[in-house]
């Protein structure tokens, strides 16, 4: 189906090509009667001729229509159209003035002579009287073509179609051979069929010049209406003459009888009218279907996108009353979205805040290394950011705020905007505080009085007494190291979880003695309780091992993973406990033939209060926070711990320390 | 003979720390609080300070804090013997120049005395 738009460039080029042809009509008359020839002079020698007046207006009419087409409207061409136009009418009303005083003025044969007793012709060479008339009409009709007053429409339009409908009459009378149309007052010079035919394009070309700012406009619509005008109006004129000319044929050539022939194109006309119409009405039908499943379409996409905003709507309610403040970027990190919390954490009106940087509202109080950390890591990086920052609140209150910015991105990687979520977390950050210093405070009371009882016993333990005494003393000293022991990993657990820093003194220190005297010391506790199994160092463990560790936790270390494969093994043991160089690292191990620890429970092992199915019913006296701590504090000298197992096989447990001082100080910081 | 003064609030803790020592390698001045500690520091040049740290009056990381802008108490010999054991404070006592940082669980009385005996080169 083709565009409104399409149809008026199609109508346009039609009127255009009507001033070509109705140019070519005037020259080829002149050429006639240049040339002295008949059929272009007058087309049938029956038919007065068009005089050679007519045939020069006629060139000026396609010479204006053609200048005064709208493409031409702003260039000077189109002063060309208005002249020939004036020249058309300057013609015509000449030639009435002459009809009216009766005098001739010398324009009929101006141009050729033509005889007195020309057919038809009263005053040779002089254009008939409607013929003049026409010619000042359409005059009129061309200067006012591109005026778009309402009044230009008029007086464009109402002449071309008085001279169009003039000139329709004139052709029916020559089909029909009814001299009256054509001759009009017998009295007069007719109007020639082929300016008849002239005037009748000449209009049409002019109705079609604008055809979407005036009467013609339904022929360009692309609607319903536009095709049913384009289909049915030419029916209009081309069925009745074509019957008409029929019946004159039949009535020519006696066919039928006269009453019978006008009966028969009276009925076929009916069926071929009818038909048209029939036809016209299905069309419509399809295209009207075809329009209401187009609207149908239309009207669910308004649904879909209805259905859409619908959904960005309860987006922002959401996102309204999460507590979290909420923020949406662009690519530079202006503020482009803010939710409530916003309002509600910062102090500031969303308004405030939208077209903004979040450093120029409540952020921008952290050091520059830290913005550019961030901005590398969202925008070059192109990853997840978070962090801990101190932002201030409208009224300048500091709040402490845990933010994670992530980069949103499109095709081809592109950073479109940020989405940024903040937490205040000042109050947790309190709490955290308040709970390390609770924990410090506690434990410091916790092991004030362990310390005098340990200290106390040692003291009874250097004086003599009796053997039996000297046993319920250091029954106490042993619960008493229980109990600090204890007290100790609780502490060590609450430093851990805090993420704070763990804390370890760093000392040069002999670790051989260390490793032999925790050895010697659970040698003797089980000797105590009647154990045959036996702790052996390997035989390549080292003489002397100087490494930069905090003593009492190392201590702690090996003391956790012995008393493990203590506990975890079976009657008439032997724990090995090894040494081997590796690199830079020192690795130390510990070697059982035990219970081994579950294939599905490995990957727990590390993990706090975690204590092996197959252990509990062997031992109970353990916590579970051994191996933690121990990975704790191998982690926090920058070391690893690891280990081998299998069920009812043994268990190896290995941990790393540096050799190297520097690299100590560096996993430090 | 060797000068010792120990700070300790804690008087249990303190009087058996105190009658450990040799008496024929060392004297044993005693303090309670961080303000009596600064005072017998100054006053008679110990060759070593045991310092606990929560203490009231002042604490002992004021005290070290105070002793070091001393002239006397710039070079003192400190080993910090405390039940804390952040992280915070271990690292602000090494920072003001402490000889050691002990904390009193883990040592019982003959491993500090050996460690201060160390720390005087004693051996």
């Amino acid at each position: 189906m083709q565009t409104s738009s399409q149809l008026t460039q199609i109508a346009k080029n039609i009127s255009e090509a009507l001033a070509i042809t109705v140019f070519l009509i005037g020259v080829l008359v002149l050429i006639g009667w240049q040339f002295n020839i008949e059929i272009l002079k007058s087309v049938s020698r029956d038919f007065v001729t068009m005089k050679s007046n007519t045939a020069l207006s006629l060139v000026f009419l396609g010479i204006s229509l053609w200048s005064l087409q709208e493409k031409r409207a702003q260039s000077r061409t189109s002063y060309i159209g208005w002249v020939s136009a004036v020249a058309a009418m300057f013609v015509g009303g000449i030639t009435i003035l002459e009809y009216i005083i009766k005098v001739n003025l010398g324009i009929d044969k101006f141009l050729f002579q033509e005889s007195s007793s020309a057919f038809l012709t009263i005053y040779p060479g002089r254009m008939a009287l409607n013929t003049a008339f026409s010619f000042v009409f359409l005059g009129v009709s061309l200067l006012y073509l591109n005026i778009k007053t309402k009044r230009g429409l008029y007086l464009s339009i109402v002449p071309a179609i008085l001279v169009m409908l003039a000139a329709t009459l004139v052709i029916i009378g020559y089909f029909f051979d009814v001299s009256e149309f054509y001759l009009g007052n017998i009295s007069y010079t007719p109007m020639a069929l082929h300016t008849a035919i002239s005037f009748f394009l000449i209009s049409f070309g002019i109705l079609f010049a604008h055809p979407e700012g005036n009467l013609t406009r339904v022929f360009v619509s692309s609607s319903l209406a536009g095709s049913t005008v384009r289909r049915l109006l030419p029916m209009a004129f081309v069925v009745p003459v074509i019957f008409g000319l029929l019946e004159e044929l039949s009535d020519h050539y006696d066919f039928f009888s006269v009453d019978f022939g006008r009966s028969v194109t009276a009925f076929v006309s009916i069926i071929v009218l009818a038909a048209l119409i029939w036809l016209n009405a299905i069309l419509m039908e399809k295209k009207e279907e075809a329009r209401s499943r187009a609207e149908e379409k239309l009207e669910k996409e308004k649904q879909i996108s209805q259905s859409l905003s619908k959904d960005l709507e309860k987006f922002k309610l959401a996102a309204d009353t999460v507590a979290d403040h909420v923020i949406i970027t662009d690519a530079n990190g202006i503020i482009l979205y803010a939710n409530k919390a916003v309002e509600i954490i910062t102090g500031y009106k969303i308004e405030e805040v939208v077209g903004k940087k979040a450093g120029q509202v409540w952020g921008g109080h952290m050091s520059k290394k830290f913005y550019e950390n961030l901005w590398h890591k969202i925008k070059k990086e192109k990853k997840l950011f978070v962090g801990e920052l101190t932002n201030y609140k409208k009224d300048g209150t500091p709040y402490i705020a845990e933010v994670r910015i992530s980069p949103i991105l499109y095709d081809g990687g592109v950073v479109h905007f940020f989405v940024g979520i903040e937490r205040d977390v000042t109050k947790i950050r309190e709490l955290d505080k308040m709970r390390a210093e609770f924990i410090s405070l506690a434990s410091h009371q916790l092991r004030t009085p362990l310390t005098a009882i340990k200290w106390y016993v040692e003291i009874l333990l250097k004086t003599k007494r009796e053997h039996q005494e000297d046993g319920y003393l250091r029954q106490v000293y042993a619960s008493n190291e229980r109990m600090i022991k204890l007290v100790n990993d609780l502490l060590d657990v609450s430093h851990i979880e805090s993420g704070k820093k763990f804390s370890v003194i760093l000392k040069i220190v002999d670790l051989v003695p260390v490793v032999k005297d925790v050895v010697e010391m659970i040698s003797v506790s089980l000797r105590s309780r009647q154990n045959k199994g036996e702790i052996n160092l390997d035989s390549g463990f080292p003489k002397e091992l100087k490494l930069d560790i905090d003593e009492i936790k190392i201590r702690q270390v090996f003391q956790n993973l012995i008393d493990n494969a203590v506990n975890y093994s079976l009657d008439k043991f032997k724990i090995i406990v090894g040494y081997k160089q590796e690199g830079d690292m020192a690795i130390f191990y510990v070697k059982d033939h035990g219970l081994g620890i579950p294939k599905n429970q490995q990957s727990r092992v590390f993990e706090k209060f975690f204590r092996a199915d197959n252990t509990t019913a062997v031992n109970t006296t353990g916590t579970g926070l051994g191996l933690y701590i121990a990975k704790a504090i191998v982690e926090r000298h920058g070391g690893k711990i690891w280990f081998e197992s299998e069920e009812r096989v043994g268990t190896t447990f290995y941990f790393s320390l540096p050799l190297n001082r520097d690299m100590l100080l560096a996993s430090k910081e | 003979m060797k000068k010792i003064l120990i700070v300790e609030d804690e008087l249990a803790l303190l009087y058996a720390l105190a009658s450990q020592f040799s008496k024929k390698q060392f004297t044993v001045f005693e303090a309670v609080d961080g303000e009596e500690g600064l005072k017998k520091a100054i006053d008679e040049q110990p060759d070593l300070i045991l310092l606990d740290l929560l203490m009231p009056k002042k604490d002992g990381m004021s005290m070290l804090k105070d002793l070091r802008k001393h002239p006397w108490g710039k070079n003192a010999k400190v080993i910090i013997l405390t039940n804390l054991s952040d992280a915070e404070k271990v690292d602000e006592a090494l920072k003001n120049g402490t000889y050691d940082y002990l904390v009193k669980t883990d040592w019982n009385i003959t491993q500090v005395i050996e460690k201060v005996k160390a720390s005087l080169g004693m051996k």
